[in-house]
C-alpha cells in the first residue's frame, strides 16, 4: 500500500538538528534570522496549514503552467490586444512595471527564509515560495514581451525597477522595508501575513475578475493562476507570528502588523485604487475600490487579528475615512504629475463620473471641480494648462505625494529630527518612522535629491534621470484630449 | 477613437544581445536583480542590506560582469517543473514497485539494518545542502546564477524528500527500521561526524563566492556521488536492492546539472576577471581536507553492509 503524504511528510519536514562544531548563533545570526532570537525549541512547534511534497509541486505548478502558456499564443495575437480597452492596456502596463520584479525581489525574500528561517518545515515551504516567485516574474516577463510589438513601452516591465522613477522608488522603499532588507521574522510577518493574506487577493483576484470582464483572457488566467500560488506560500506567516506571540513577541508584532498594514494601504491606493477606478472600463469594473477593500481585505484581516489576540491598528479611523477618498485625490496628483509616470493616466469621463459618484456619494462634490478645472484649463490654455510643474511635497516615509487632502482636511505633518525637517502625508507614517528611526532617516526623497542638487531640477533632465525616454514613454492624458465627451455637459450627483 | 500607440520594439531594452532576439530563457531570467550592485534603496546601516555589502558585493569571488553567466541548460520555471515531473513520474512508479511486489520482504536483514543505520538518517545532511543552495541563491550577483541555486534548493528538497519516503516505506514493511532513531544517528555515530562537520562549517561560510565554491565544488561533487553512485548506487545493487539504485540514478541526474552550471560559472569568473584562478583555487585547497575526510569516513561504512559493491 502507498504511503499518504501525512504516513511519511514529518519525517522530511523535521530535519533540524544540534550543532556541535558551530553554534546556533553563527548559523541562524539574529540580522539574517530575526529577533527575538530564540533557541530552535521555540520554533519546533512551527506548522504550517496545508502541505505540500515536492512531488506534489512539480505535478500540480506544471498543469498550471500549462493552463496559462498552453493559451499564450493564441491570446497574444495582435487583433485580440487591438481589441482590448485603451485604458485597460495602460493598467497592465502599470501592473507589469510595478511588479514583476518585485516578485523576483520576493523570490530572494522566500531564499532568506529558506536558509534562515529557523525550523526545517519553515524552510521547506520558503524553499517551494521561492520557486513560485520566480513563476511570478518569468510570467509578466513573457507575456510584457509579447506584448512589445503592440506596444514598445512594455519594456518597462523589465525595466522599471532599474530606474528612479518616482513611483518606482517608491515601491522600492517599501519592498526594501517589507522584506527585501528585512530579517526572516520580519518578512515573514510584513511579506507572508500582512500583504499576501491581507492584499494580494485584491490585487490578483480583483484584477483578474475585471480582466475577465475587459475580455483580457490571457492576463485573466495569469493573475488568478499566481494567486493561488500566494495562497499557499502566503501562510508561512501564521505560524511565525504565532510563535512571536507566545515567546513575549506580542507588542513587536503588533508593531509590525500596524506598520505593514498602513504601508501596504498606501501603496494600495497608488497601485490598485487609482487604476481600477480610473483605468478599467466601466463595464468591467465588478466592484468599487471600497467595496472591495471591505469585502476582501477587511473582513479577512479582522479575523486574522482576532485570531492572534491583537487589535486593530491604532489608525483605523483615519484609514476608514481615507477609503472614500485617498485614491480619488491621488488620481489626481497621478495626472497632473503623469509625464513622469510610464503608463497614460486618464481624466474621467462622463459615464465613470456616474459610476464614481453613484459608489461614492460625495465624489462629485469633492473631487468634480478638480476635474472640471482641469478641463476648463485643457479648453483654454491648452494641454500645458493641466499639468503640474512644481515639486510635490513628498512624504519621506511612503515615498508618494502628500495628496490624500480633501477640504477642510490636510493629513501632512512633519519632524524635525538631527537638524532635518522631514514631511510626512499622515501621521501613521511618521509615526512608522520614528519607531524605526535607524530604518528610515538616511533616506532622501525624489524631492530631497533635487533640492540636495542630486537629481536635476530641470524637468526634461528629470526624464532623463528617471529612465524616461521623453516624449514616447513619458504618461499622457489617456485620451490625449481626442474625446468627444469633454464638450458634454458634466452631471451632478 | 484610440490613440496612436508607442512604437514597438522586438525585445527588452536591456537585454544585451545584440540584434538578435533574445529567448525564452534569456527573457525570463536575466538582469533581475535591480538591488545590485549596493543599490538598495534603504541606507546602508541596515543590517540585511550591510550583510549584502559585506557578503555579496564585498565577496572576494569578482566579475565586472556576472550577466555572462548563462545556465548550459536553460533552465526556466516552466521548464524545470515540467522535466521534473517527469523524472518523479519515474521514482513514483518505483516506489510504487516495491509496495506492489513484496520487494521488502526479500531485503536481507543486514541490508535493511544498514539503511536504517546510514541511508535514512542522510535527510540531515540533506537538508544542509539546501539550506546552502538557498544561501547561495539569495546572495548571488545575478539573476540567472540565483535562479540555478533555487533550483537546486528544489532538488535538495526532492532529494530530502525521497529519502524520507523510503525510509518511512521501509519503517512501514519491516520491523527494526526506527524513524525516530535518525537523528541520534546523524548526531552520533562516528561516520558521520566529519560530514556534520563540514556541513555546518559551511552553513556559516558567508562570503557568497566561498559559500559557492565550497558547496558546489568542493563538497557536493565528491558527496553526492559517494551518496547516489555508491552507497544507495552500486552497494544497494549488490545487495539486492536494485530499485534504490534507479531512485538514486534519477536524484544523480541533478546533481550532474549542479555540477554542469557551476562549472559553466566558474569559467565566466575566470574569464572575466583571472585572478579568481588564485581564488578558488584556495578555497579549493582549504576544504578540500575536511571534505575529503568526510566522504572517506562515510564511505567506510560500506564495510558493514552485507555484500561489498563489486569494482
Ligand atoms: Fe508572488
Ligand atoms: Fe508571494
Ligand atoms: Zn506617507
Amino acid at each position: 500500500m502507498t504511503l499518504g503524504r501525512d504516513d511519511w511528510l514529518d519525517v522530511a519536514r523535521k530535519v533540524d538538528w544540534t550543532y556541535r562544531y558551530v553554534s546556533e548563533e553563527e548559523v541562524f545570526p539574529p540580522e539574517m534570522s530575526g529577533r527575538p532570537w530564540l533557541p530552535h525549541d521555540a520554533w519546533q512547534g512551527w506548522n504550517e496549514a496545508y502541505r505540500t511534497t515536492y512531488r506534489e509541486y512539480v505535478s500540480n505548478q506544471r498543469a498550471k503552467d500549462d493552463a496559462v502558456l498552453g493559451v499564450r499564443s493564441a491570446l497574444s495575437k495582435v487583433h485580440i490586444l487591438e481589441g482590448l480597452d485603451p485604458g485597460w492596456l495602460q493598467l497592465v502596463k502599470f501592473h507589469n512595471g510595478a511588479l514583476a520584479l518585485a516578485e523576483y525581489a520576493g523570490a530572494v525574500a522566500e531564499l532568506r527564509m529558506a536558509r534562515f528561517g529557523r525550523d526545517s518545515a519553515w524552510r521547506m515551504m520558503a524553499t517551494l515560495g521561492a520557486l513560485d516567485e520566480i513563476r511570478h516574474t518569468q510570467i509578466p516577463l513573457l507575456l510584457g514581451h509579447d506584448m512589445l510589438r503592440f506596444d514598445g513601452n512594455f519594456d518597462w516591465t523589465h525595466k522599471a525597477y532599474h530606474t528612479n522613477e518616482w513611483m518606482i522608488i517608491a515601491a522600492r522603499h517599501l519592498f526594501d522595508d517589507m522584506f527585501l532588507a528585512a530579517d526572516a521574522i520580519d518578512l515573514a510577518i510584513q511579506l507572508n501575513l500582512v500583504f499576501e493574506t491581507g492584499f494580494s487577493n485584491l490585487q490578483f483576484m480583483a484584477m483578474a475578475a475585471m480582466a475577465d470582464r475587459a475580455s483580457h483572457h490571457l492576463f485573466e488566467k495569469a493573475l488568478a493562476s499566481i494567486q493561488t500560488d500566494e495562497a499557499r506560500h502566503s501562510q508561512i506567516g501564521h505560524p511565525v507570528l504565532r510563535t512571536l506571540i507566545e515567546n513575549g513577541g506580542k507588542d513587536r508584532a503588533q508593531f509590525l502588523v500596524d506598520k505593514m498594514w498602513w504601508r501596504c494601504w498606501r501603496l494600495l491606493i497608488a497601485l490598485t485604487g487609482s487604476a481600477m477606478e480610473y483605468l478599467v472600463p466601466v463595464e468591467a469594473r465588478t466592484r468599487s475600490f471600497k467595496e472591495f477593500m471591505e469585502e476582501w481585505v477587511i473582513e479577512q484581516f479582522t479575523k486574522n487579528l482576532a485570531e492572534f489576540g491583537l487589535e486593530r491598528p491604532w489608525f483605523w479611523d483615519l484609514f476608514l475615512e481615507e477609503l472614500d477618498s485617498a485614491h480619488h485625490s491621488f488620481q489626481l496628483g497621478l495626472y497632473a504629475y503623469r509625464t513622469t509616470l510610464w503608463f497614460d493616466v486618464a481624466m474621467p469621463d462622463a459615464e465613470e463620473r456616474c459610476w464614481l459618484s453613484e459608489k461614492y456619494p460625495q465624489w462629485d462634490e469633492i473631487f468634480g471641480p478638480f476635474w472640471k478645472r482641469l478641463e476648463e484649463e485643457w479648453a483654454t490654455n491648452g494641454e500645458a494648462g493641466t499639468l503640474a510643474y512644481a515639486l510635490p511635497a513628498i512624504c519621506n516615509l511612503c515615498q508618494l505625494p502628500t495628496l490624500f487632502v480633501r477640504p477642510g482636511k490636510n493629513t501632512a505633518c512633519t519632524l524635525m529630527l538631527g537638524g532635518r525637517n522631514y514631511l510626512f502625508c499622515s501621521q501613521p507614517c511618521r509615526w512608522i518612522f520614528e519607531q524605526q528611526k535607524e530604518r528610515f532617516t538616511d533616506h532622501r526623497s525624489v524631492v530631497d535629491r533635487i533640492v540636495a542638487g542630486q537629481a536635476p531640477g530641470k524637468l526634461i533632465d528629470l526624464h532623463d534621470w528617471m529612465g524616461l525616454e521623453a516624449p514616447t514613454e513619458t504618461g499622457k492624458d489617456l485620451r490625449r484630449g481626442l474625446s468627444p465627451w469633454r464638450l458634454e455637459p458634466v452631471p451632478t450627483a | 477613437m484610440a490613440p496612436p500607440r508607442p512604437p514597438s520594439r522586438k525585445s527588452y531594452s536591456r537585454m544585451a544581445t545584440e540584434r538578435r532576439i533574445p529567448s525564452e530563457y534569456e527573457i525570463v531570467s536575466s538582469d533581475l536583480h535591480y538591488n545590485y550592485p549596493h543599490r538598495f534603496e534603504l541606507a546602508g546601516d541596515n543590517p540585511v542590506i550591510a550583510w549584502y555589502n559585506r557578503y555579496r558585493e564585498g565577496s572576494l569571488l569578482l566579475a565586472q560582469n556576472w550577466e555572462a553567466f548563462a545556465d548550459p541548460r536553460r533552465t526556466t520555471y516552466h521548464g524545470y517543473n515540467e522535466r521534473q515531473d517527469r523524472k518523479e513520474d519515474v521514482v513514483d512508479g518505483l516506489l510504487r514497485e516495491i509496495d506492489e511486489t513484496g520487494y521488502d520482504r526479500r531485503l536481507s536483514d543486514g541490508w535493511v539494518e544498514f539503511l536504517d543505520q546510514w541511508y535514512a538518517p542522510l535527510r540531515y545532511p540533506a537538508h544542509g545542502l539546501q539550506m546552502l543552495a538557498a544561501y547561495i541563491a539569495q546572495m548571488a550577483p545575478a539573476s540567472r546564477i540565483t535562479n540555478c541555486a533555487a533550483f537546486q534548493a528544489a532538488d535538495e528538497t526532492r532529494r530530502l524528500q525521497r529519502i524520507a519516503y523510503r525510509s518511512a516505506q521501509l519503517a512501514d514493511h519491516r520491523p527494526g527500521v526506527d524513524l525516530a532513531r535518525h537523528r541520534q544517528v546523524w548526531e552520533g555515530a562516528e561516520a558521520f561526524q566529519p560530514l556534520r562537520e563540514l556541513i555546518e562549517r559551511a552553513l556559516v561560510t558567508y562570503d557568497w563566492g566561498e559559500a559557492l565554491i565550497v558547496t558546489n565544488a568542493v563538497i557536493k561533487p565528491q558527496l553526492d556521488r559517494l551518496i547516489n553512485e555508491e552507497l544507495a548506487g552500486r552497494l544497494a545493487a549488490a545487495n539486492g536492492d536494485p530499485i534504490l539504485q534507479s531512485i538514486h540514478f534519477s536524484l544523480q541526474e541533478d546533481a550532474g546539472w549542479h555540477v554542469a552550471w557551476t562549472a559553466a560559472l566558474v569559467d565566466v569568473a575566470m574569464a572575466d576577471t583571472p585572478i579568481n584562478d588564485e581564488q578558488i583555487s584556495q578555497w579549493i585547497d582549504r576544504w578540500r581536507p575536511l571534505a575529503s575526510h568526510a566522504t572517506e569516513s562515510l564511505a567506510a561504512v560500506a564495510l558493514s553492509a552485507p555484500s561489498l559493491a563489486a569494482g
